[in-house]
């Protein structure tokens, strides 16, 4: 069953200013349910854009992003995210306080989401989130999108600048999310990261050229 | 207008694009004490001339003006309806012109620094201040900080709002609607947000000491050239009406 579905998926920043620049152009992707994908590409080639489209950040400024058949732009909270900056989007003083930002998770959700990524709910719970490592950092930070329960985990270079144990963690995290029906996307310019990561897509200068 | 980034340079060869970054400033500078010392029709309408004639010689492209935000629009119109209601002479117009006067000298602000960002390169700016502020260093003033910190947020600003817009996107995705109109979670956000902030500074702060600590801005040859005169004697004009009106 196809989850996400870019049609002609294009984007350009700043449009009908002097700044105007395109990002994106004539994007076609399918992401079916569960699925491991990676989209490899270098700096600059808009896998950022592709990111942000993904995540209902941004609407593309043409073509057709939807999810279960919906505009995904309306259905944000289907879609996780994870950025590479991970400190940027965890907003809790602990580890605690970060996954019960919603009130409505049952906490037996969020011990199980932080043993899904490898991080002891009695040891690290009560940690300062300043005081875990980056890669720790980046590991409760997919937590935090897994304890929502969405149908898209998406991830920006989720291996850049962290230790070969932490990356090791993540993969495995990413494959106990898709056990449970979570499609996975990577976004990464590691050929070798990619081709850990699921099927890969190749993505250059806007556009994709390895389907 | 369009929904240009505000504050970023048109890169370009017009008249204005070449004056000496001392020069707009200092003509910004001047032009925003007329205003403010001497607020009458007559000294705005001739900032705004000069103004306007900056904005002619820029020759900027169509779309680099940004649209202002309708909540903007409606936070102007207030005091306008307010000051119609208000009375006064003349004619029962008098709150009315006077806050027209206070819009229009806010406009001339924000116009004046969006035509300085869009023709000045930042690199540009703290050079051209150190050079101003030069005849300040015997009177003992902390010139050489005032420069350092100016070059820092020129230089960060743009990072900063980066990384404040993605923790925003970053809160957006991360927390439902309900959720997120609480005030401890807004609390929340503006927390993580001074949290990357600190940390990008702290790290920048280590860059700089690993390179020896700060360095005053290199001080490039000032070019003051035939526009440069003419637009001094432009600000020369605006302190004359200023002067001719108090």
């Amino acid at each position: 069953m196809t989850l996400l579905t870019l049609t002609g998926v294009g984007h350009v920043y700043d449009a009908g200013t002097p700044w105007e620049h395109r990002a994106l152009s004539d994007v076609d992707l399918a992401v079916e349910a569960g699925e491991a994908i990676a989209v490899h590409g270098h700096n600059g080639s808009g896998k950022s854009t592709l990111f942000r489209i993904v995540t209902g950040v941004l609407r593309p400024t043409e073509g057709d992003a939807r999810l279960d058949g919906r505009p995904l732009t309306d259905h944000r909270e289907l879609v996780g995210a994870c950025l590479q900056q991970a400190r940027l989007q965890l907003f809790g003083a602990t580890v605690d306080d970060d996954l019960s930002l919603d009130p409505a998770v049952p906490p037996a959700a969020q011990v199980s989401a932080l043993q899904r990524v490898g991080l002891d709910p009695l040891v690290d719970g009560p940690r300062r989130v300043d005081e875990l490592s980056g890669g720790q950092q980046r590991l409760l930070a997919i937590a935090g999108a897994l304890v929502r329960r969405p149908r898209l985990l998406v991830l920006d270079e989720p291996f850049a600048g962290i230790d070969p144990d932490n990356a090791e963690r993540i993969l495995l995290a990413l494959a106990h999310a898709r056990d449970d029906g979570i499609a996975t996307m990577v976004l990464t310019p590691d050929p070798d990261e990619a081709q850990a990561s699921g099927r890969v897509v190749e993505i250059a200068a806007g556009r994709v050229v390895r389907p | 207008m369009s929904r240009a980034p505000i504050l970023r340079y048109v890169p370009g060869d017009s008249a204005v694009h070449r004056l000496w970054g001392g020069t707009k400033l200092s003509v910004l500078m001047g032009l925003s004490l007329a205003v403010a010392a001497v607020p009458t029709w007559s000294v705005e309408l001739a900032a705004f001339v000069v103004l306007l004639l900056a904005w002619g010689a820029a020759r900027l492209p169509r779309g680099w003006l940004p649209r202002p935000p309708a909540w903007l629009v409606v936070a102007l119109a207030v005091p306008v309806v307010i000051g119609s209601i208000q009375g006064g002479s003349p004619a029962g117009f008098g709150g009315l012109l006077t806050m027209l006067r206070g819009t229009g000298v806010a406009l001339l602000f924000v116009l004046g620094a969006l035509l300085f960002a869009a023709t000045t390169p930042s690199a540009q700016v703290a050079p051209s201040l150190a050079v101003l502020l030069r005849p300040l260093r015997p009177l003992r003033l902390p010139v050489d900080d005032v420069v350092l910190v100016t070059a820092l947020s020129v230089r960060c600003l743009p990072l900063l709002v980066e990384e404040v817009t993605t923790a925003y996107a970053a809160w957006r995705l991360r927390l439902p609607a309900r959720e997120r109109r609480r005030a401890v979670s807004v609390g929340r956000f503006l927390l993580t947000a001074v949290a990357a902030s600190a940390r990008r500074a702290r790290e920048l702060a280590e860059a700089m000491h690993a390179r020896g600590g700060p360095q005053p801005p290199q001080r490039p040859a000032v070019r003051f050239g035939a526009g440069d005169a003419l637009a001094v004697l432009l600000l020369a004009g605006v302190v004359a009406v200023a002067v001719i009106s108090s």
